[in-house]
């Protein structure tokens, strides 16, 4: 029987995952086809279950209460996705792929868009090759991230990059300056537009570089936190 | 243990009864929610919450797929087939299993009721061990996986694979070693028993359900269950499938509650901060590997973000000690063998996977 009320629970969960599309804060959108597979066979495991349930002169087994427990977060939590409390635990992650595409564009001196598409890439070039791009402007949003060691009035406006699901997410991006950065808090949502310099590393986990890139802001402004939060890496 | 005792007889009367209740319990809910709701918001509980969420969903196909094949197995094959099948040198054996892993696409999640079935089928328990360890390493997915990972340093995969593969011979091969005297002392005919979980012990309940009494002993009385159900075998497939998940998806929970624990509570930040040295590094990318309880298929993509920070040896302990052990195979495990086989194993994979990572930068192999 509770093993049954876990199965129906679980199965709907996962229905509704699907059809509203929030199973994509949980895991990376190639997995679906996998989450579908997991909701037939819940189905059908359903079905079973209640037949045996059905069935007066069958005893079985009752799992434990630990099954329960992801049902009551499901319910009661509601859990809508990582924010930048989980920044400061895993710390900010440096590159995923560097030096793989060479962009020949980039002596172009217009802004450089960074898109939900491009973000890696760009991010990671910008940052391995921050001579290349001083004085370049540069267009990105994320969400705001001020770290303990960042110097004043600086913080980091990153995203959330998924590989496989939000257990493995690691935080990418870019330091930007601006005055009076009170103004803004942990984890709002903004665009910024800005000129890029360098400033000293101070972050004392990153040995490899001397100089990291600083985005010295033009225009702020808030925006929306978008419906999804993640950036997921295509796995080719 | 005990709530397994209590069965519910069931009838209508109850199912009246559970209806209020349920209401109640909706309706409380609902309160819960509105009255609590800032806590239920906090951001930690949030992150929380989603991360275990997000390592159930993610572990739930394969776990589905590998209690699935453990049913197969469970209906299909015998003990004679497989018998048949086990070459006849412990060393020969030990080796096949380790390298059959290439034909096999299944993960680190999949593998560990897969091999629990085929353990309890008489599989020799080195041949197992070798199974297990190396399937999660070797196979394509995740190979393929670390070459993406690693565009620009193919020979990572090579390296990846070959010492995974290694590791895994080495470890089956201790591991026999040391419970050779076990074995023979007191299990000399039904060395099955070692492995079961002591505080299993279920009568036979009803008439598909072969999965709790082979504890017992594995080696007297489950082989007259599979012969009667034949006719209707998809169904029991899935009611074994049913029974077998219920098993399985309670560690698989407390894993990923424990994961999730250690990744909202404990930064990450600090544990890398504790050592970048040559022995201290390995250390480190291990514990990180054992506590974040990513899928194998993916963990590449998060080693390629310490190359640079952390000397190469470390992570190729953490590319080969992540798919062999973490806490949600430790607990599944648990359900398998007994606790101080588990430690031994678990001793081993450490010694063996640390005694790689420090080859590596003895040799200063770069990535």
């Amino acid at each position: 029987m509770k093993w049954l009320i876990f199965l129906i629970g679980f199965t709907y969960y996962l229905y509704y995952l699907i059809s509203t599309q929030k199973l994509y804060l949980f895991i990376h959108p190639r997995m679906t086809i996998y989450m579908i597979f997991s909701l037939i066979v819940f189905t059908i495991l359903c079905l079973c279950q209640l037949k045996k349930v059905l069935r007066k002169n069958e005893k079985f087994d009752s799992p434990s209460l630990v099954f329960f427990l992801p049902l009551i977060l499901i319910y009661l939590v509601n859990p809508q996705g990582l924010n930048s409390d989980i920044v400061s635990q895993k710390g900010l992650a440096t590159s995923y792929y560097n030096s793989s595409s060479n962009n020949s564009n980039s002596t172009v001196n217009k802004t450089i868009e960074i898109t939900d598409s491009n973000f890696c890439d760009k991010i990671d070039d910008i940052t391995y090759n921050v001579n290349k791009y001083k004085g370049k402007e540069v267009k990105l949003s994320g969400f705001i991230y001020k770290d303990t060691n960042s110097p004043k009035d600086t913080f980091t406006v990153a995203r959330m990059i998924i590989v496989c699901c939000a257990a493995d997410a690691e935080v990418n991006g870019i330091t930007c300056y601006i005055q009076n950065s009170k103004d803004f808090k942990n984890d709002e949502w903004v665009e910024v537009t800005g000129k890029i310099s360098s400033i000293k590393n101070f972050d004392p986990t990153d040995i490899n570089a001397k100089f990291i890139p600083l985005v010295n802001i033009t225009s702020i402004k808030p925006i929306k936190k978008p419906d999804n939060p993640y950036i997921y890496l295509k796995k080719v | 243990m005990l709530q397994r005792k209590e069965k519910t007889n069931f009838n209508p009367i109850i199912f009246c009864l559970l209806m209020p209740i349920a209401l109640v319990i909706l309706i409380s809910i609902v309160t819960i929610r509105t009255k609590f709701g800032y806590i239920l918001e906090s951001p930690l509980l949030q992150c929380f919450s989603t991360i275990f969420i997000s390592i159930i969903l993610e572990a739930l196909p394969f776990i589905i797929i590998g209690v699935f094949i453990s049913s197969l197995i469970q209906n299909f094959i015998s003990e004679d087939t497989i018998e048949k099948l086990i070459p006849k040198n412990k060393y020969i054996g030990v080796v096949v299993a380790a390298s059959l892993g290439i034909f096999f696409p299944i993960c680190d999640c999949a593998i560990v009721p897969v091999v629990r079935r085929l353990l309890k089928k008489g599989l020799p328990m080195p041949i197992g061990i070798a199974f297990m360890l190396s399937v999660p390493i070797i196979n394509p997915v995740v190979l393929a996986s670390t070459y993406y990972a690693f565009p620009d340093a193919p020979y990572i995969v090579l390296l990846r694979g070959s010492l995974g593969w290694i590791s895994a011979i080495t470890i089956a091969l201790i591991l026999d070693k040391l419970e050779i005297n076990n074995t023979k002392k007191v299990h000399s005919l039904c060395n099955r028993l070692i492995y079961s979980n002591d505080n299993h012990i279920h009568t036979h309940i009803h008439s598909h359900n072969s999965t709790h009494n082979e504890s017992e002993c594995a080696c007297t009385h489950h082989h007259h269950h599979h012969s009667n159900n034949k006719q209707s075998s998809l169904y029991s497939i899935f009611e074994h499938t049913n029974d077998e998940l219920m098993e399985v998806g309670k560690y698989i929970i407390i894993g990923a509650f424990l994961s999730s624990l250690m990744q909202t509570f404990l930064p990450e930040k600090y544990i890398l901060s504790i050592g970048k040295g040559n022995v201290s590094s390995i250390l480190v990318m291990m514990a990180l590997a054992y506590m974040l309880c990513v899928c194998s298929e993916t963990d590449a993509f998060i080693a390629r973000t310490f190359v640079g920070r952390f000397t190469s040896g470390s992570i190729i302990a953490f590319l080969i000690f992540g798919p062999m052990i973490d806490i949600k195979n430790t607990l599944m495990l648990g359900q398998a063998f007994k606790h101080k086989f588990i430690f031994k194993l678990i001793f081993t994979i450490i010694l063996v996977c640390f005694s790689v990572g420090a080859a590596v930068n003895l040799l200063k192999i770069s990535l």
